[in-house]
């Protein structure tokens, strides 16, 4: 064979492969794909969101459903790569302070038609107003489910170390007192674990910042930092460092707080009701004793002035990018996905942290059979408090009005907050001097990104 | 001159035939036509990018909305006055010059010992390679393991071999840039091996046969025969690391990301990635970038303008 014609079948050989591939490539190409980011990557959520994703499919021909999940922390951060590229997906979960953002930036279908299709009086009245658009009289996002944050701690310690454990602190210094005598460092007990990754140290910040009767930013939208109730979290923070957070607390994940708590390296930590799990796994004898807790307030700062203690609401919303390929598809998952059979399963896959956002849910019978319940009773029943009483608010929004500045999400993913815990925790700049260096920071990037109203 | 002869009405005409026209290409334009090709990759694939990270970084751009206004250099205004900036370049040449200065002395050695002739050293050159071939993401995994504070295996070795009383935290921001380094070395020393050791195979043996009888013992003969020898190939080597450790961003991203432990080892990269998709202002991250790509050409420039003269001398 010569080697023109080794050449020339070489070629016809690659097209026959490419036209092969082509053709088996086209139903494919076909079909409408719809890509659901959210922020349920465990197994049981995946599973369920699978099965309902197949019956879609069932009653949709011609359309795809592609779910990806993520954790909390990456959300933003491929998102925004996401929307830097052009590359929306169809139907995402987002924070609170991105559904503003967004909807402000013009980039999010109206969701109007997905409420009214699971019927707008059925969903709490804290969803609506978390999610409702006051402005344009719009619904731009809908809470996939709800659920409040708050300390899980060891009872066997409290007991081991001469406290109540039924005894909640009320302000921080009751809390960092308890905290010492947690802490036992020839033992590698710790009184707290934090997460330190910066979306948890956001989380943390404003949580206390809104427990010292403080805010984050004024009206106009100028950043607030140097204000006295966060100089006075920053000290808060520096003392829980040095007493009773471990060295490398910065280094660990948020699950690696879980695992702290459940093999007794740490005594409290902060979190959410999909905790059980973790607990069920790797302290069954705790679990099985009654000693994983969780306290239904959390303390509040030295200037709280009789207001109460703030802490986070979980609930990212669903969000339909208007410039994504097919976001009408996208809407039409969404109304099946709220479908009051598939709704009740994806709420029921983590039972102990999502509350469901309408409120036929919550009193349907089946829910309320929910296996889990019977064990976790104390922690659904602590959050349920904490909603009804105490108005928990979303990342990042120490007071409802936050949800207006359409630089959040910018300043969230920023390393600005952050970086102000980081310097002052590690003894680098006391407390005013980082603060000042953060509202510099801040201000800064709120005037860069066009958004300066004072 | 060829000719032919055509019928016409008043006979046959002795006409000379036309010479065939060469549609011929002339000579010098074939160059630029061979060549195009590879132009037109070389402006699409690099310079367009690299110019319009220039245009970008004298803009205000926000990632996703369309806000660009020209500002001059007013970005690099900001950033020369950025304590963050000063401070991700200082963090970066730490990190640069740690794990390379590490991966030269590990990699070199590895060479050398591999160059020797043992049984099994087929195999034991390819296990060499082994972490090179890891993916980055599992790399961060391993070492997040072996440094573990609670179960990690360093911290049994430090401590069950009496070498420490209480092993270092790794990951505290005391330690991670050392165990960011450490890291970084086991990664990529395999690349100074392969270079390294390639060069040792084609050195002509005579020349340590007659170091030897010049009575050179070990130590004389790597630094009078070995060094000079593999120099040109390290020249290289060192030039590429430094490049591609001054501008690693996953592994750093994956051990410690940006904020919290990430504080103690955001360089350049890290920063730049932070202000183009966190805080979104694209033209900042593009200045950011720009000084970067000058800084490295800076250096390039300067490493082989200081390896010529030192050739020549």
């Amino acid at each position: 064979m010569t080697k023109h014609s080794a050449f020339a079948r070489a070629l016809r050989a690659g097209a026959a492969a490419i036209a092969l591939a082509v053709f088996a490539a086209a139903p494919a190409m076909a079909q409408k794909v719809v890509n659901v980011w959210h922020t349920e990557p465990n197994a049981r959520t995946k599973a369920v969101i699978d099965g309902i994703i197949a019956d879609f499919e069932k009653e949709n021909p011609g359309v795809k459903v592609v779910q990806e999940a993520l954790a909390w922390g990456d959300l933003d951060k491929k998102m925004q790569a996401a929307l830097a590229s052009g590359a929306f997906p169809e139907v995402a979960h987002g924070q609170a302070y991105n559904e503003r953002s967004l909807s402000a930036k013009g980039l999010l279908r109206p969701m109007n038609d997905i409420i009214a299709s699971i019927g707008e009086q059925d969903i709490f009245p804290v969803v609506r107003k978390l999610n409702y658009n006051t402005t344009e009289k719009t619904y731009y996002g809908l809470a996939h489910a709800v659920g409040a944050d708050l300390i899980i701690y060891r009872k066997d310690h409290m007991r081991e170390a001469g406290l109540d454990p039924e005894k909640a602190p009320a302000t921080w210094r009751e809390w960092v007192d308890q905290l010492k005598k947690l802490t036992d460092k020839s033992k590698g007990r710790y009184g707290l674990s934090l997460a330190g990754p910066g979306f948890f140290i956001n989380e943390d910040i404003y949580m206390w910042v809104g427990s010292n009767g403080g805010r984050l930013f004024d009206e106009k939208g100028r950043p607030t930092f140097t204000e006295k109730p966060v100089i006075e979290t920053l000290e808060f923070w520096k003392e829980l460092a040095d007493c009773c957070l471990a060295p490398d607390w910065l280094s660990r994940g948020y699950l690696d707080t879980f695992g702290d708590l459940a093999t007794g390296k740490a005594s409290m930590i902060l979190g959410w009701g999909r905790g059980t799990d973790y607990f069920e796994q790797y302290a069954p004898d705790a679990v099985a004793k009654g000693d994983i807790n969780v306290f239904r307030t959390k303390p509040v700062g030295p200037s709280a002035g009789g207001k109460p203690f703030l802490t986070q609401f979980d609930s990212e919303a669903w969000m339909i990018f208007k410039n994504s390929k097919h976001p009408e598809e996208g809407a039409a998952f969404l109304k099946f996905f709220h479908r009051a059979d598939n709704y009740l399963k994806y709420i029921q896959s983590v039972p102990v942290h999502f509350f469901p956002v309408t409120q036929s849910l919550r009193t349907d019978t089946r829910y309320l059979a929910t296996p889990a319940f019977q064990k976790w009773k104390f922690w659904i029943d602590a959050q349920h408090e904490v909603i009804e009483k105490y108005e928990p608010k979303p990342l990042m929004i120490t007071e409802w009005k936050d949800l207006d500045f359409p630089f959040i999400a910018e300043l969230a993913n920023s390393t600005i907050l952050v970086d102000m815990v980081t310097e002052v925790t590690r003894g680098q700049r006391t407390p005013v001097e980082a603060a000042r260096r953060a509202q510099q920071r801040a201000e800064q990037l709120i005037t860069q990104l066009g958004y300066r109203k004072w | 001159m060829p000719s032919t002869s055509r019928s016409s009405p008043l006979g046959p005409l002795n006409l000379p035939r036309p010479e065939p026209r060469e549609r011929r290409v002339p000579e010098h334009l074939w160059g630029y036509v061979l060549v195009a090709p590879a132009v037109l990759l070389v402006l699409g694939l690099i310079l367009y990018p690299v110019g319009y990270s220039f245009w970008l970084s004298l803009h205000s751009k926000h990632a996703y909305m369309p806000i660009e206004t020209f500002i001059g250099l007013e970005n690099f205004v900001w950033i020369w006055q950025d304590e963050d900036f000063w401070r991700s370049i200082r963090l970066g040449m730490v990190y640069a010059f740690g794990s390379l200065s590490l991966q030269i002395v590990v990699g070199v050695a590895v060479a050398l010992l591999l160059n020797q002739t043992f049984v099994g050293r087929g195999f034991v050159r390819a296990l060499a390679l082994f972490p090179y071939m890891m993916p980055t993401i599992v790399v961060v995994i391993l070492m997040r393991w072996i440094f573990n504070d609670s179960y990690g295996v360093a911290k049994f070795l430090l401590e069950g071999s009496g070498l420490m009383a209480r092993a270092p935290v790794f990951f505290d921001p005391d330690h991670v840039m050392l165990t960011m380094i450490l890291a970084s070395t086991w990664t990529f020393f395999p690349f100074v091996v392969i270079g390294v050791l390639a060069r040792l195979q084609t050195i002509d043996l005579e020349l340590y046969a007659a170091a030897k009888v010049d009575g050179a013992g070990v130590l004389r003969q790597f630094w009078h025969v070995t060094l000079p020898q593999i120099r040109g190939v390290l020249f290289v080597i060192v030039l590429l690391r430094f490049m591609f450790m001054f501008t690693k961003f996953d592994l750093i991203w994956l051990f410690a990301g940006a904020g919290g432990l990430g504080y103690f080892v955001r360089t350049l990269p890290i920063y730049t990635f932070v202000k183009s998709f966190g805080e979104l202002q694209v033209g900042f991250g593009a200045a950011l970038s720009v000084i970067m790509f000058t800084m490295l050409s800076a250096f390039a420039a300067a490493y082989f303008r200081l390896f010529r003269r030192d050739e020549h001398a």
